[in-house]
C-alpha cells in the first residue's frame, strides 16, 4: 500500500508539474492601473476565459484579458490590484505560476473612504475609514470631517413632510491622521457609537508628501435605532448631490422575516458589500461606479408572492417606493426570485443565500436596465427597451451585433442539448445573466445597455 | 472476507492520500505573496462645532419639493387609483414617454401642471422560468408640482384610453389637515 501511494503521488505530481504553466518575463514591469501588461511562458492555454490571471492576489476579469496563447498573455492591471507577483493558474489543471518578480503596481494620489457596518438598526459603533494612496510622493496627512446629527422628516426645518431625511441637531468635527515619513498606503479611521437616530456625513481629504490634496466623495447614512416614522434610512447617499443623476435603490424586509429587522439587516449588509464593495469581476461595475448610486433601507414591510409574481408594499411606504428607481425585497425563506422587466422597477433577492450580491446583481439586470436571462431553458426571453442581450431570431441577433460593432458570428441560441428555446445571444463566457458565479460581468450586449443607463446619470437623468 | 475489506479500506486510503496530495501540490504552487504595508493611525479628533440647521440641509431642501405620490393598480387594461399622498418628493427630471411607458399627465383646469412615463410593470422575469405577463400590477409614481392637480390622467399604451382621476378629494383633505402647506395657500 505504501508503496502504491508513493507512486501515486509522484505520478500526481509529475503530470501537474508537467501541465503547469510557466512565466519567464512580464513588460512593462511597472504600471498603473489598467496598464496593458504582456506575460511572456510557456503552457498558458490559448483562450482568455482559460486563464486565471491575478496581480498581487488581485484577479484580472476574463473582459481585461484580450489576448492569451500559449506563449504569451496579455492582461490590464485590475482595479484594487497591489504591487506583488504576477500568477497564472490554468482553469482546468488548476495549477499556478507566480512570477519571481514583483509587478509594481504604481498609484497616482487617491482617497476613498466608507464606513462599516454599512447598516444597522441598532446600537452600534461605526468605524468610517480613509484609504489613501500616493506610490510616488507618498501621504502626508488624511482628515476626516464628519457631520453628525438626529434623522427627521424635514418639518421641524418649515418644509413639508419627506421621507427623505433632513438633519436636526448637527456638529462638525474633524480626525486628522499625520505621516511625517509620507508613507504609500495608509488607512485613517474613526470609531464612534453615535447614538440612536444618527445620521452621519463623512468626507476625506488626503494631502501628498508634495502638498497636492485629493478629496473622497462626502457620504452620508444612518446609525442606531431608527426614529419611528417612516424615513427612507440612507445607507450610501450622496447627500450634496442631485437625486436625479443617481439610481436610488430601495432594500426592504420581506414579510417573512415575521418583523424581526435585525434578521434583515446583515442579509442587507451581505447584498450591498457583495455587490457594492468589492473586487470580485461579477461586482466591479457596481463597485467602480458606486458613486452613481444611492442605496437606502425601508423601515419595514413589503411582501413578495412569487407565485402570483406580485410584490406589494405597506401603503405608508408609497412615498418611499416612488422615489426610488428600484426596490428590492429580501426574502428569507428561499424562492425562485423574480423582477420586473423595466429600466426602474422591482425584484427580489434570497438574502440568506451566500452570493445574495450575485443574486442581486443579476435581478437588477431586469428590473434596472431590462435585460433579459442568457441561460438555458427558460419559458420565455425578451429585454423591455430597444437596447438588447436576447434576440428572437438569428437574424435580428446577427444584425443588431452588426449594427452595433459586436461580431455577428458570436450569435448562438439559448439551448442545451437538444432543448432549444428558439432565443438567441451574443454575450462572450461569463455573463451576468447567464453565469452564476464571481467570474461573471456584464459582457459585451447587455454591459453596453447598462452602461448606457449608468452613463445618462452624467446628464441629470439616469433614465 | 476480511481480506477484501482491508483491499477495499487499503484503496480508500490510496485514492484519499493521491486527493489529499493533489490539493496540497495545486494550492501549495497557487499561494499568492501578497505584499501590503498599510498604516493605520488613530489620529487626533478636534473639538465639535454646532451646525445651523438650515444650512446644513440647504442643499437637500433644493433638491425636494412639494409633490404627489399617487398608486394605481392595473389589471389587464383596467385603471383602479389606490391612494394619493401629498409629500415631498426629489425633483427628478421627468421621464419622456416611450414604448414600455405608461403616461401620466396632472392638469388643473386645462394647464399642463406635471407630465411624465413611469415604467410599466406588466413583464416579469422569473428565474428558470422566464418570462411572464403579470395582469395584476401595482405602480406608484412621486409627482413634483408646485401647485395642486385636479385630474391626473393616465394612459397604458397609446392604442388605450386615457383614464382620468379627479385629484380634487385628496388635496381638500390635505389642505383642511395643512392650510399652511404652499399647497393649500392659494386654493
Amino acid at each position: 500500500m505504501k508503496k502504491g501511494t508513493t507512486v501515486l503521488i509522484i505520478y500526481g505530481l509529475l503530470i501537474l508539474t508537467g501541465c503547469c504553466p510557466v512565466i519567464t518575463s512580464f513588460n512593462p514591469e511597472r504600471g498603473g492601473i489598467g496598464t496593458e501588461v504582456t506575460i511572456e511562458g510557456k503552457r498558458f492555454e490559448n483562450v482568455p476565459s482559460k486563464n486565471v490571471v491575478k496581480f498581487g492576489g488581485v484577479l484580472v476579469p476574463t473582459a481585461d484579458i484580450p489576448f492569451a496563447s500559449p506563449t504569451r498573455i496579455k492582461a490590464k492591471v485590475p482595479v484594487g490590484a497591489r504591487t506583488g507577483p504576477i500568477s497564472v493558474r490554468n482553469r482546468f489543471t488548476f495549477c499556478t505560476v507566480t512570477s519571481e518578480n514583483n509587478f509594481i503596481v504604481v498609484k497616482p494620489l487617491s482617497v476613498r473612504a466608507r464606513h462599516n457596518p454599512l447598516y444597522k438598526a441598532e446600537s452600534h459603533i461605526s468605524t468610517i475609514s480613509a484609504n489613501a494612496e500616493d506610490s510616488i510622493s507618498g501621504i502626508n496627512k488624511v482628515t476626516l470631517t464628519i457631520t453628525k446629527g438626529k434623522m427627521t422628516d424635514c418639518t421641524e426645518l418649515g418644509a413639508m413632510a419627506s421621507v427623505i431625511p433632513c438633519r436636526k441637531d448637527a456638529v462638525t468635527f474633524t480626525h486628522v491622521c499625520t505621516y511625517p515619513a509620507a508613507l504609500t498606503e495608509v488607512m485613517c479611521q474613526y470609531s464612534e457609537n453615535f447614538g440612536d437616530e444618527a445620521i452621519i456625513t463623512y468626507k476625506a481629504v488626503a494631502e501628498s508628501g508634495v502638498g497636492v490634496a485629493t478629496e473622497s466623495e462626502e457620504i452620508t447614512f444612518a446609525a442606531g435605532y431608527p426614529p419611528s416614522g417612516v424615513l427612507a434610512r440612507p445607507i450610501w447617499w450622496h447627500r450634496s448631490d442631485p437625486m436625479g443623476s443617481k439610481i436610488d435603490i430601495g432594500f426592504f424586509p420581506d414579510a417573512d422575516y415575521t418583523g424581526i429587522y435585525s434578521d434583515f439587516t446583515p442579509h442587507l449588509e451581505t447584498i450591498v458589500s457583495g455587490a457594492f464593495f468589492n473586487i470580485q469581476p461579477f461586482a466591479q461595475t457596481y463597485t467602480e461606479n458606486r458613486k452613481l448610486f444611492n442605496l437606502w433601507a425601508a423601515p419595514f414591510g413589503a411582501d413578495a408572492e412569487h407565485d402570483l409574481y406580485s410584490i406589494s408594499f405597506h401603503s405608508s411606504l408609497t412615498p418611499i417606493t416612488g422615489a426610488m428607481d428600484g426596490n428590492v425585497i429580501v426574502h428569507k425563506v428561499q424562492f425562485r426570485d423574480f423582477a420586473t422587466l423595466s429600466l426602474g422597477g422591482e425584484g427580489t433577492v434570497f438574502g440568506n443565500a451566500g452570493d445574495a450580491g450575485w443574486i442581486f446583481m443579476h435581478e437588477s439586470g431586469h428590473f434596472l436596465y431590462g435585460q433579459g436571462d442568457e441561460y438555458c431553458c427558460d419559458g420565455g426571453y425578451g429585454t423591455a427597451w430597444a437596447c438588447k442581450n436576447v434576440f428572437s431570431s438569428q437574424s435580428s441577433c446577427r444584425s443588431y451585433a452588426l449594427a452595433n460593432s459586436f461580431n455577428p458570428d458570436s450569435c448562438v441560441e439559448i439551448a442545451s442539448g437538444t432543448t432549444h428555446t428558439g432565443a438567441w445571444r451574443f454575450d462572450g463566457d461569463l455573463d451576468t445573466l447567464r453565469d452564476r458565479n464571481v467570474y461573471s460581468d456584464w459582457r459585451d450586449g447587455c454591459r453596453k445597455c447598462v452602461l448606457e443607463i449608468l452613463n445618462r446619470c452624467a446628464t441629470g437623468s439616469c433614465y | 472476507m476480511k481480506q477484501i475489506i482491508l483491499d477495499r479500506i487499503n484503496r480508500n486510503i490510496i485514492v484519499i492520500t493521491f486527493a489529499l496530495s493533489l490539493i496540497f501540490v495545486t494550492f501549495g504552487c497557487s499561494s499568492e505573496q501578497e505584499i501590503r504595508r498599510v498604516e493605520v493611525i488613530g489620529g487626533k479628533t478636534s473639538e465639535s462645532k454646532a451646525v445651523n440647521a438650515q444650512e446644513d440641509n440647504a442643499l437637500l431642501l433644493k433638491e425636494l419639493t412639494t409633490g404627489v405620490v399617487v398608486t394605481f393598480r392595473i389589471t389587464d387594461d383596467e385603471i383602479v387609483l389606490e391612494q394619493v399622498t401629498v409629500v415631498s418628493v426629489p425633483k427628478v427630471k421627468p421621464r419622456d414617454v416611450s414604448p414600455g411607458l405608461i403616461s401620466i399627465v396632472g392638469m388643473k383646469g386645462d394647464v399642463v401642471v406635471v407630465k411624465t412615463a413611469v415604467p410599466d410593470k406588466e413583464w416579469i422575469i422569473q428565474e428558470n422560468k422566464g418570462l411572464v405577463r403579470n395582469p395584476v400590477r401595482v405602480i406608484t409614481v412621486a409627482l413634483p408640482i408646485e401647485t395642486p392637480i385636479d385630474r391626473l390622467i393616465v394612459q397604458l399604451k397609446p392604442e388605450f384610453r386615457p383614464k382620468q382621476f379627479d385629484m380634487r378629494p385628496a388635496f381638500e383633505e390635505f389642505c383642511k389637515k395643512n392650510p399652511k402647506s404652499p399647497l393649500c395657500r392659494d386654493r
